[in-house]
């Protein structure tokens, strides 16, 4: 891609190179000279143009899509950008120490809505009300700030302020290959349950044709297999915490959800499903691995794209399956664009933030890139007025953002906001262990009862430790 | 009795054991540097050939993916350069005189001082992590080289003093005793007689210190951003969210490892030949 | 360590026609201005965070939690952290995992020392590519382990496994620990391959000759001569290989995060898992600093026990 040079930064020529190789054996003339190039040299405010901006990324393909459009941002704002792309497990933890230690290495971060509430709440990242104020009229006309879907803005928030703009969005649905259906004569409803699905996978399950039922994540990690069991979790009608934050995960529903989950997974599932997260089981599903695989809707541009999916062509869409309630089967995420408080360029910053998450920016993708690899779930606009809307998954990946229901993920009351995760910063190392735990019962190593006792004791600890729970 | 001259190495006694050993040796060579071998390879492969099974091992081979490797290649390449460079540098200089110091004059401190210093190693570096971060975060060197150079330094001199130590342990004292009897200087004496002397070990510990700063992750992603970022952190940042081992996170990774790789390449026989000399006793 | 080998600090210069004429101060001056420009920056760089890390191990703090601040806990953090079961699951994998792996260096790398121990064809070259897992970044290892061997439906390894017929073959989810000490040995058994090949290169062929004219075998000569001669490179090349070993992260990190559960876990990974996920570092520091004590304590022990095989081996 032609704009991939802006990634590596510097380009140095060999003279500048022996140069600076003897200036460094002396041992003082080099800092000084690399700290003046390349630094963010933003001024005091108004003359935007010549400033470096610094983002920090996942290395999701809309992230790199980004990046390879990023030229378009330049030429109209004069403002350099450089990325720095990492995995998220390293992005997390790299950025987490770099705003809580206030460091101001980075402008930009992407921040997921797990981490974006907290973040408000101890200002790592600007509250962005002033900035969307300042715009003039046809600005913000022109960005349109009430097209952002309103379940995203509002987990994107903390104490109603909004701390970051979506880049994209998901919920989870399921996927499913018509072709295997329609050969063996099943029809898959709209609005599945656990329990259909599980007989379809049954039948449908077939691993000397290379076929395997049903493919799940089956990773250790909150963001891993965590997202879909946690879904399995309240749709069976199970819950974290009750009202007072005591533990619930040694209740019959739980071990349902569990029940469920492992079946599925050691029955009809793919072999060696403990190391696959969601890039594994995306490869596997697009090249025709399983007959379906419950997962994020955001994949569905990918297995859609017959240059990366082989099963482009068979592809069939439904809503996450649902267990005894309909509350909370499918999940609710974003990454967002954040700007941190110790960023020395936050003017030049949310110009960059807002034009990444533009009208404009949805146009420019689906021009140049096609029309299956625009950042979803964020606009109306994208389902309502763009060619997006003749993607056959769009009116259920719509659907499933509007009625995710963060706020009131489970049947009953909880003292907590998220679907797929719980919004405390504990969560992490809580749905860490718990995600551990249950790969090891879908490696067969530990039995459901030990797991939920384990997980019980692993989710106390973490109310005490945070203080949630008054003991 | 000085150094022992290369022994003639022995024949077995029978022609087939000699090519039994042979055939044992070849068959080590396909399973130890076979998975590496596997890496350059599935760099010259397009991402779809990276991916079948079974293995393709005839394959129209493609530069696109080590001339798009080569994109990013080269800023990380050259502050890899710089970084593990200035602090191998500093280690040595720091470490020899001190090794030198510990082997030769009598001490009844030498050895628990050895001691000592290997044991700054035994600090989880994760545990140090923060509070490393807090004081470079206030003296400002964040993202800028000295943060690892400083890091490396306090790593590596610890194994440069252990392993000079060793090296210089057993020098032949007449030598030295007749140097300064003749009244030559220390600083002449380390320079002119014991650096040559124990150059082989010198080559083989820089080489340690090279390769332990050249891999080196957790520090090295925790103390950069993108100014300063290293190849091995570089390396881990191929990894796109649908990167399992496609063949551009190949090629990226055997232009990453040619470096350290070539200096143990060389390097090698140094560290034979300086524990052959009688270095160990 | 012979003493009398040296030079004395002491020692009288008059009188002895071959002993070195120095007054007895400068000798000392001399060995401190060689020694404390390395020591004192060692000093600086590992302690002054070292005391920090103690400090704060005696804190209870959480990074991601500023509204609850940080507080004094005293030995708390060590009560709950150490005292705990899981703590000494970890450290009984650590242990284990640094034996299996020194282990598999001590014999692969005696084995290919003694198979190199010859002039062959391509010798050079063959040295040259067994040498080469060392220079690899531990966390490309990982990568090489749990996505081009060993992936569960991609790797090589069980693309050919399938061929033989052995079906769910998964060792990195079955046999954690174990595929963490391959990777390590496969890391390591370059350096005690090259260090063995030298204390066999130094063996005087006379001595293999008397062996073998007094009616020893190949094996004989093995246990005889060239066993005990190689304890002193063995007790060298064990303790440097500990320090590193003990302290594994990259191949673990990548390549089964200590995983399934924390059957692949060492202490430096808890230590990372506490610090650095979980984001407490008043716990972590605590984790950290009885990591380090337990660490020295094994240093120490196998010095001891290297110097007492060694002095009955000679």
């Amino acid at each position: 891609m032609a704009v991939r040079d802006i990634r590596e930064g510097k380009k140095f020529t060999r003279g500048q190179v022996l140069r600076m190789g003897g200036a460094l054996a002396a041992g003082s003339m080099a800092t000084p000279w690399l700290s003046a190039c390349g630094g963010s040299g933003g001024a005091s405010g108004g003359d935007l143009a010549g400033t470096t901006l610094t983002v920090a990324t996942v290395s999701n393909s809309q992230m790199e899509d980004m990046e390879s459009l990023v030229g378009d941002f330049t030429d109209k704002t004069g403002i350099e950008v450089r990325f720095l792309f990492l995995p998220e497990n390293d992005l997390r933890q790299r950025v987490t120490q770099d705003v809580a230690m206030k460091a101001g290495n980075f402008d930009i971060v992407t921040i997921g809505s797990y981490d974006t509430p907290f973040w408000g709440r101890y200002q790592w990242t600007v509250p962005l009300a002033p900035f969307f104020q300042r715009m003039s009229p046809a600005e913000k006309k022109e960005y349109d700030l009430e097209d952002l879907l309103e379940p995203i803005r509002t987990i994107l928030s903390y104490e109603g302020r909004l701390f970051a703009v979506p880049f994209y969005a998901e919920s989870s649905m399921l996927f499913y290959r018509k072709d295997l259906f329609e050969k063996a004569g099943l029809k898959m409803p709209v609005h599945p349950k656990w329990e259909q699905v599980s007989g379809f996978a049954k039948q449908l399950h077939d691993p000397d044709g290379g076929v395997h039922g049903m493919i799940l994540r089956g990773l250790p990690g909150w963001g891993a297999n965590m997202a879909p069991f946690a879904t399995f979790i309240n749709t069976f009608g199970g819950r974290w915490y009750n009202e007072d934050w005591e533990p619930q995960l040694t209740t019959p529903e739980f071990k349902e959800a569990v029940r469920v989950y492992s079946d599925l997974v050691t029955q009809y599932g793919q072999p060696g499903a403990t190391s696959d997260n969601f890039p594994e089981c995306e490869n596997l599903f697009a090249s025709g691995d399983g007959a379906m695989w419950y997962d994020a809707t955001s994949a569905a541009g990918y297995l859609s794209d017959p240059e990366t999916s082989e099963v482009a062509d068979q592809l069939g869409f439904a809503y996450g399956p649902t267990g005894t309630t309909p509350r909370g089967a499918h999940w609710l995420w974003s990454w967002a664009l954040g700007i941190e408080s110790s960023s020395r360029n936050q003017d030049a910053a949310f110009e960059f933030i807002k034009w990444a998450t533009s009208k404009e920016y949805i146009q420019l993708v689906g021009k140049e890139l096609g029309w299956v690899r625009v950042p979803p779930g964020t606009r109306r606009s994208t389902y309502e007025d763009t060619k997006y809307k003749g993607n056959p998954w769009a009116d259920i990946e719509l659907e499933s953002i509007n009625t995710a229901s963060p706020e009131q993920p489970t049947v009953d009351p909880v003292p907590y906001t998220g679907v797929q995760y719980i919004g405390i910063p504990e969560f992490q190392q809580l749905g860490d262990e718990v995600g551990r735990s249950l790969a090891s019962v879908l490696a067969g190593d530990m039995s459901i009862d030990e797991m939920a006792q384990q997980s019980q004791q692993q989710a106390l600890e973490i109310a005490r430790q945070g203080q949630y729970l008054k003991s | 009795m000085s150094s022992v001259p290369a022994q003639t190495k022995e024949k077995s006694p029978t022609p087939w054991g000699h090519y039994l050993q042979n055939a044992v040796l070849y068959l080590a060579v396909v399973v130890i540097f076979g998975p590496i071998f596997w890496l350059i390879v599935t760099g010259f492969k397009t991402d779809a050939a990276a991916y079948t099974l079974p293995p393709q091992i005839l394959f129209t081979p493609t530069l696109e993916q080590y001339v798009s490797a080569l994109q990013s290649f080269w800023g990380p390449f050259f502050n890899s350069l710089v970084i593990v460079g200035a602090s191998t540098i500093i280690c040595l200089l720091l470490g020899i005189p001190a090794a030198f110091a510990l082997s030769f004059y009598a001490n009844p401190r030498n050895e628990s001082i050895v001691f000592w210093f290997i044991t700054t190693k035994a600090l989880p570096l994760a545990a140090v992590l923060t509070p490393l971060f807090v004081i470079f975060r206030y003296l400002r060197l964040l993202d800028t080289p000295w943060a690892l150079i400083i890091v490396f330094t306090g790593m590596n001199t610890p194994i440069v003093v252990w392993m000079m130590y060793q090296f210089m342990k057993d020098l032949p004292k007449e030598i030295l005793e007749a140097a300064q009897v003749d009244g030559v200087k220390l600083w002449q004496m380390l320079f002119q007689i014991i650096i040559p002397l124990t150059r082989a070990g010198i080559a083989s510990t820089a080489m340690l210190c090279v390769i332990f700063a050249w891999n080196e992750f957790l520090f090295s992603v925790s103390f950069t951003a993108i100014e300063w970022q290293p190849l091995s952190v570089a390396v881990a940042a191929q990894q796109s969210a649908r990167g399992q081992f496609w063949a551009q996170l190949s090629a990226f990774t055997t232009l990453a490892i040619i470096v350290p790789v070539i200096v143990g390449w060389l390097t090698q026989k140094q560290l034979v030949r300086g524990l052959t000399s009688g270095a160990i006793k | 360590m012979e003493v009398s080998d040296r030079i004395p600090e002491s020692a009288s210069a008059r009188g002895s026609a071959s002993g070195p004429r120095k007054a007895p101060g400068s000798a000392r001056k001399e060995r401190r201005s060689l020694l404390y420009p390395g020591l004192i920056v060692v000093v600086i760089i590992t302690q002054i965070p070292f005391l920090l890390t103690i400090y704060l191990s005696l804190q209870s703090w959480n990074i991601i939690r500023p509204d609850l601040g940080r507080r004094f806990v005293g030995l708390g953090n060590y009560t709950r952290e150490i005292f705990s079961a899981e703590f000494g699951t970890i450290l009984v994998q650590t242990l284990g995992l640094a034996a299996m792996s020194l282990a598999l260096c001590s014999l692969i790398g005696l084995g290919l020392a003694l198979l190199l121990n010859r002039d062959f064809f391509a010798k050079g070259l063959v040295q040259t590519l067994l040498v080469t897992p060392f220079f690899i970044m531990p966390t490309v290892t990982g990568l090489i382990w749990k996505n081009e061997l060993f992936s569960p439906n991609f790797g090589l390894v069980t693309w050919f496994a399938g061929l033989i017929g052995l079906e769910g073959f998964n060792p990195m989810a079955q046999q954690p620990l174990l595929m963490v000490a391959t990777m390590v040995a496969w890391q390591w058994e370059p350096l005690f391959m090259l260090v063995l090949l030298a204390g066999l290169s130094a063996i005087p062929e006379e001595e293999k000759e008397a062996a073998r004219l007094d009616g020893c075998g190949r094996l004989g000569v093995f246990r005889h001569i060239e066993l005990p001669h190689l304890l002193p490179y063995y007790r060298m090349v064990i303790l440097l290989g500990s320090i590193f070993i003990l302290q594994v992260f990259g191949e673990i990190y990548v390549g089964t995060a200590g995983g399934p559960g924390t059957s692949s876990m060492n202490l430096q990974y808890l230590t990372f898992q506490t610090g650095l996920v979980g984001w407490q570092v008043g716990a972590a520091s605590a984790i950290g600093v009885a990591t380090l004590v337990i660490t020295i304590a094994i240093l120490t022990t196998l010095l001891r026990t290297m110097n007492a095989v060694v002095k009955e081996g000679a």
